[in-house]
């Protein structure tokens, strides 16, 4: 792994983390490796593609309804076994949405990027993607843990015209990230 | 009671900021996309803001707000836009549609009920 790919694997856990914290209501979000997991991580799977004419990252988020319920209690103001299915994997779509969005935001100086929306599918679609990491490409696989949850993270880079990104600096700083900010146009 | 217009496609993203919004006393009514959004509008012209997301399927915040500004009697409704997104390319194109303000999600309920309030009242 060159120096650009371990700014963006930092960056990319970092947002995550970040994320997490702030849509979960969640304290202490501890980032963790994974190590020879399983390559189908988990039972359900958020998918967003940044891509631009230079190439393209692939954001996943890989889940259990169980980690989306605990993730969406706060937020529904309810139990977690009260939050519905559908309630708690369009939290997680959101979270893979709001994760996606900050990183597009970080790599808007060096690439022209755009935001797909998020879609959910089954976690075993994740063998579809074997196979699909050449040698020029890199992935990264993570694991959010916080409290009694756990959602699992992983990002597949691939620019054809990787020098677009050799001044990439990770200025990302969650403790002085302007989010929310409000500019009147 | 002052009644907003919500328009985004995550339920998640909805119910925090509809919580938030009746908190302080206003009255919030749901749209789940551009298209349901304009329905919606049309169903309740008493509303006083819209604060919608960009990327939505079926019709994205920033066609929807152009077409609500062609409607005669929003000509002049304030749309606020809530989004990941915050390309300057993007911004011009609300500016082009008539956005007044641009909110980079996640928001921040204490910087954007003072703004709200400050728009509606």
């Amino acid at each position: 792994m060159n120096e650009q790919h371990s700014k963006l694997k930092n960056l990319f856990r970092k947002i995550s983390q970040a994320r997490l914290t702030q849509q979960g209501l969640a304290e202490n979000v501890l980032i963790k490796e994974i190590i020879d997991g399983p390559r189908v991580l988990s039972h359900w799977m958020a998918i967003i593609l940044i891509s631009g004419r230079n190439g393209k990252i692939v954001f996943k988020t890989h889940f259990k309804t169980r980690n989306a319920q605990l993730l969406a209690a706060p937020l529904y103001s309810l139990p977690p076994e009260r939050v519905s299915a559908e309630q708690a994997i369009d939290c997680m779509r959101e979270f893979c949405n709001l994760t996606a969005g900050a990183i597009k935001q970080a790599l808007t100086p060096y690439l022209d990027l755009h935001l797909s929306l998020p879609m959910i599918t089954r976690g075993f679609d994740e063998v579809f993607w074997q196979g699909q990491v050449s040698s020029d490409q890199f992935s990264d696989r993570w694991r959010l843990a916080y409290r009694d949850n756990e959602v699992n993270c992983s990002a597949t880079v691939d620019f054809s015209e990787p020098g677009d990104l050799v001044n990439f600096e990770d200025n990302f700083d969650p403790n002085s990230e302007t989010v929310g900010e409000i500019e009147f146009l | 009671m002052n009644k907003i217009l919500i328009v985004d496609d995550s339920e998640t993203m909805r119910t925090q900021l509809k919580r938030d919004l009746e908190t302080k006393g206003f009255k919030v009514v749901e749209g789940s996309d551009g298209v349901h959004g304009l329905e919606v509008l049309a169903a309740h012209p008493d509303v006083k803001l819209v604060i919608c997301d960009v990327n939505m399927p079926r019709m994205d915040g920033l066609d929807m707000a152009k077409k609500i500004h062609e409607l005669p009697v929003h000509k002049a409704l304030p749309i606020l836009v809530m989004t990941t997104e915050a390309s300057p390319d993007l911004k011009a194109k609300g500016k082009a549609a008539g956005v007044l303000a641009w909110v980079t999600k996640p928001y921040v309920a204490a910087k954007l009920i003072p703004v709200v309030e400050k728009i509606v009242k």
